[in-house]
Order: C-alpha cells, then sequence, then structure tokens
C-alpha cells in the first residue's frame, strides 16, 4: 500500500510551523523516518494517523483521501498507530486493555477476538502477566503492550513513533526484528531519532529537518553520499581539529581512534573508511547547517 | 462498521472501570454515614420505625424522594472525572485512530459510568425497600419501588450525569466539582421562601418532586403538582440531556478539527 504525501503544510495555533511544504511518497515494505528532535516527525504521524488536520496539502493512502471523514474513517480500519507516548487505562489489566481495544478496532466477534489478543500477548511474551493491572507494567513492558495493541485488527499500515525510546538494548533488538518480521507486504512507517533503527530494519527512508524533508530515497543512497568522506583519525588523546564532524571516539588505550566525517585532503594519519548509515546522516545534517564545504 | 457492539463494549469496560473504583465506594460511604449522622428528613427512621400507617405508594415515593434529594451529589461529582481522565492518561489520542466513532464512544462512556455509579446508590435505595418489605410483606412493593425510581430518581440522575461527563470538558475538575456541589444545594435544596432567585420546586429541578407528587401521591415532593407537570419535567430533563451530549460531541469533534 502506498502513501502519498503533497505540499503537506501545519501551522499550529501561535504561528509555529511544524511541516512546510512536504512532500512525501511512501512504498510498502519497512520506511523509515528520521529526523532530530522537533524536526516535525511526530506532526507527520499523527496527521497520517487521523489525529491533526493539516493546515493545506493532500494525503492518499492506499487510494483513501485523508482530508474527508469518508477517508479518514476508511483510513483508520485499516491502521495500527503506536504512539510516542502511549496511553493506557491504568486499572484495567492487560487483557483487558487489549480486549477494548479490540472492540473499539470493530473486532465484533468476542471469540476470535479473545484469540487474537492472546495470540498478540504471546508474540510480545506478556502471557504470564496478562492479568495484572497496567499500573504495574515498567515503560518496556508498556511499549510491548502498545505494539499488541497496534497490531490487534492485522492492520495494513502500521504507524509507530519511536518505538525504542526507553527500552533496554537486548529489548529493542527484539523490538526491531518484531518490526521487520512485520513488514512483508504490510506499510511499516517507523518514526525515530535513532539511525541504527532505521539501519538495521528500513530499506527506504526520508529526513526531516525543521518541518522540511531534505532526503528521500534508500538507505544505499544516503550512504552512498559519504563515500570518500570518512575517516578514522588516531591520536595519542588530541581531540583533532578541522571542518568536519566526529562520529564516534574509540578509546583503544593508550591512543583513541576518532571517526570523522567531512572532506578531507590527504592528511597523515588519516585513513578513509566504508561509511555507514549514520555518516551520511551526520554528512547530510552537517551539509544543511553548512551547506559550502570547505577543505582542511 | 457497526457501531452497536462498540457502544456495548465501551459501556461495558466504563461501567467495569467505575465499578471498581474505590472513590466510588469510599464516597457512596461517606454520603451513608453524613446521612446517618444528620438523620436527613426523618424518612430513614420512619423506615425502620413502623410504616404501616403510611400509605403504600406515597410512602415509598418519599423514600426515593428522599435518595434523590442527597445521593446525585455523589453521583455528580464521582463522574466529572471520566472524560478528562481519557486526556490525562492520553487514551483518547490513540482512540482517535481507531474506526470506533466518539460519538459511540461518549454515548457508551456516559451511560455506562452512569450506571455503575447508581449501582451502590440502588443498593442503599433497596435496603430501605427491603425494610418496607419486611414490614409489609407485600410483594407489589417490589415493582411500586422500581417504577418509583425509573420515575423520579432516573431522569435527574441521567441529567446529573450528562451534564458531569459534559462540564469538565471545559472546566478543571475540582471547579466542577465544587460548583456542582453548590448548585446542587442551591438549585433543589434551598426554598424559594429564603427569597434567593433559585431553581429549586421548579420542573428543571432533577430532584423529582412533580414526579413524585404528580405521579405517586408523595405530599412531601411538590405540593400540588399534576401529572402532566410531572411528565414536563422529565421530558424536560431528558431533552436537557440529550441537548447537552449532543453539545459534547460537536465540542469535541470542532476541538479534534481544530487540532
Amino acid at each position: 500500500m502506498k502513501i502519498e504525501v503533497t505540499h503537506l503544510n501545519k501551522v499550529y495555533r501561535g504561528g509555529v510551523q511544524a511541516l512546510n511544504n512536504v512532500d512525501l511518497t511512501i512504498p510498502s515494505g519497512m520506511y523509515g523516518l528520521l529526523g532530530p528532535n522537533g524536526a516535525g516527525k511526530t506532526t507527520l504521524m499523527r496527521i497520517l494517523a487521523g489525529i491533526l488536520r493539516p493546515t493545506s496539502g493532500s494525503i492518499d493512502v492506499g487510494g483513501h483521501d485523508g482530508n474527508t471523514e469518508k477517508g479518514r474513517t476508511a483510513i483508520k480500519q485499516m491502521l495500527g498507530y503506536l504512539p510516542q507516548d502511549l496511553g493506557v487505562y491504568p486499572d484495567l489489566n492487560a487483557r483487558e486493555f487489549l480486549d477494548y481495544v479490540g472492540i473499539l478496532k470493530g473486532m465484533d466477534d468476542r471469540k476470535i477476538r479473545q484469540k487474537r489478543v492472546a495470540e498478540l500477548l504471546e508474540v510480545v511474551s506478556l502471557t504470564d502477566v496478562a492479568n495484572r493491572k497496567l499500573k504495574t507494567f515498567s515503560g518496556g513492558m508498556k511499549r510491548r503492550i502498545g505494539i499488541a495493541q497496534a497490531l490487534l485488527n492485522d492492520p495494513q499500515l502500521l504507524i509507530v513513533d519511536e518505538p525504542t525510546a526507553g527500552l533496554d538494548p537486548e529489548e529493542r533488538i527484539r523490538f526491531r526484528n518484531l518490526l521487520s518480521d512485520l513488514a512483508g507486504d504490510r506499510t511499516v512507517l517507523l518514526s525515530t531519532h535513532i539511525v541504527e533503527d532505521i539501519a538495521q530494519t528500513c530499506r527506504n527512508l526520508a529526513i526531516m529537518k525543521s518541518g522540511q524533508v531534505i532526503f528521500q530515497g534508500t538507505t544505499v543512497d544516503l550512504t552512498s553520499e559519504t563515500r570518500g568522506k570518512v575517516w578514522i583519525i588516531t591520536t595519542d588523546g588530541l581531540k583533532p581539529q578541522g571542518n568536519f564532524t566526529v562520529v564516534s571516539t574509540l578509546n583503544m588505550g593508550s591512543t583513541v581512534q576518532y571517526r570523522i566525517v567531512g572532506e578531507l585532503s590527504a592528511r597523515a594519519g588519516a585513513i578513509e573508511t566504508a561509511p555507514s548509515l549514520e555518516d551520511g546522516y551526520v554528512w547530510l545534517m552537517r551539509e544543511q547547517r553548512t551547506p559550502s564545504v570547505s577543505v582542511l | 462498521m457497526s457501531q452497536i457492539p462498540v457502544f456495548f463494549g465501551v459501556l461495558r469496560y466504563e461501567f467495569w472501570m467505575q465499578f471498581r473504583r474505590r472513590a466510588l465506594w469510599i464516597t457512596i460511604i461517606c454520603f451513608i454515614l453524613f446521612i446517618s449522622w444528620r438523620g436527613f428528613g426523618g424518612i430513614f427512621r420512619e423506615l425502620i420505625g413502623n410504616p404501616f400507617h403510611f400509605q403504600l405508594l406515597p410512602f415509598i415515593a418519599d423514600w426515593t424522594s428522599s435518595i434523590n434529594a442527597i445521593f446525585p451529589i455523589a453521583i455528580g461529582v464521582l463522574l466529572a472525572d471520566r472524560l478528562p481522565r481519557d486526556r490525562r492518561t492520553k487514551v483518547d489520542e490513540l482512540f482517535t485512530t481507531m474506526p470506533g466513532k466518539l460519538s459511540t464512544r461518549l454515548v457508551g462512556k456516559y451511560l455506562g459510568s452512569t450506571l455503575a455509579t447508581l449501582i451502590p446508590v440502588f443498593a442503599i435505595y433497596s435496603i430501605g425497600i427491603g425494610c418496607i418489605l419486611y414490614q409489609n410483606h407485600d410483594l407489589s412493593i417490589i415493582p411500586m419501588a422500581l417504577a418509583t425510581f425509573a420515575v423520579i430518581a432516573l431522569p435527574g440522575i441521567l441529567f446529573v450525569g450528562a451534564f458531569s461527563i459534559a462540564c469538565p470538558s471545559l472546566l478543571w475538575v475540582p471547579l466542577y466539582q465544587f460548583l456542582f456541589v453548590g448548585y446542587w444545594f442551591w438549585g433543589n435544596l434551598l426554598s424559594p421562601r429564603v427569597g434567593i432567585p433559585t431553581l429549586s420546586k421548579t420542573i428543571l429541578t432533577p430532584i423529582g418532586g412533580y414526579m413524585a407528587t404528580g405521579f405517586f401521591g408523595d405530599p412531601y415532593g411538590q405540593p400540588g403538582a399534576t401529572p402532566l407537570q410531572g411528565v414536563e419535567s422529565i421530558i424536560l430533563l431528558l431533552g436537557i440531556t440529550v441537548l447537552v451530549m449532543v453539545t459534547l460531541w460537536g465540542l469535541m469533534k470542532w476541538q479534534q478539527a481544530r487540532q
């Protein structure tokens, strides 16, 4: 299912422009939406989920017009949404909450609904605590309840906003794998500011900054743009100075290895290395800040 | 997608969430203690006394009116947080993304939580009816009691419930609860003879005096009230209830569209 967003604008009361003329085409499969905090990712997600109305522009989700009541209703029927901050009724237990969500998603048959709830509790490994009140759940457990509720109606479109925030490394990996498995023939829109989450799961991505889409393409495209611009510099501890960005620092004992992104001419001790998606992202963000490239 | 299963599902869960709420039972117990201490209206003493010398139907109507004079305060206060709670817990945002319609959810929430709040009140009412039944050994008391409750108390309780669900969408919950308690004493229990303008003793009052006297001959309800005035009062209370709920739905749709 394809999503097409055209000339989308969102201006909040008070004049804050959260989205500025966004054009985006999202194909089936996993699609990453990357950007710093405040880039407009959540606003875009909330508009696609029908929570917010755009100020102007059009939204087409699988042939349904997101600007009409009829279209929004049709989109909601094939949507699974995991918000950044999941709301739950603290006094319901996990099973009851999922059952309630199932009812709101139009799963009328009680037996089928209960079976689906049990299946998803198993998928997210919460069967053992299914009868515990949600107010006793940890952040990670709530996240898992969140993904379970999003999947209840077997949605064709799954929108997940910062799903791995607050998860421990093991849970994060589990979650990423789960999302990848789910992608299949459905569209999974994954919003995050964690590059690694996208690198591990998505083939296509868009990068947003200040309410605009500044990159749209494949992860390979983004990585390729940085080819020849990623270097390793090893020093005895002194941080290298110059017109580049340090992506990571690795303490090697007596020396320190710096991974940097920038246009360097030949420099002693600098070894060119293969770029990663994170390097591509850093390069793009750097380009946005300083479009003119200077040479060290 | 049919909204009927959604309505019953929301009603069921809203009912259980309210019914299992500790505050509901604590508040009702506090009210019982307060009433026991004050000996409210003397009817409680009469119930455990000897109600043989009373005419049965007016006496039951008076018992219903007594319950309906004070317990709707608890009902109004306890329902006030139901809608703001959805915003506070952020479930409203999640539910907006689902195909269950806002109108269905609102009506389910309103009826489910009002019914749950009514249960302890009805239980206290039933204890009184049980006392009358025990002393009179007349099973016709049961249908009489159900009829008086449905006609005298229910329209007012639905009226109070609608305002308590709707108003906190605009007002801070504690402020609404404070104003509601003030309204109850001013608009229902204050005698017009005091000289302060009041809704008390008009057909707009949810206390049910016009129905108690007009239909069941309760001498303490609204002396001189006719059955027609009782019907007018019921229609007015239920009409306003519907109007409040429709206005709430319109307001929430408008708020959603402005987001």
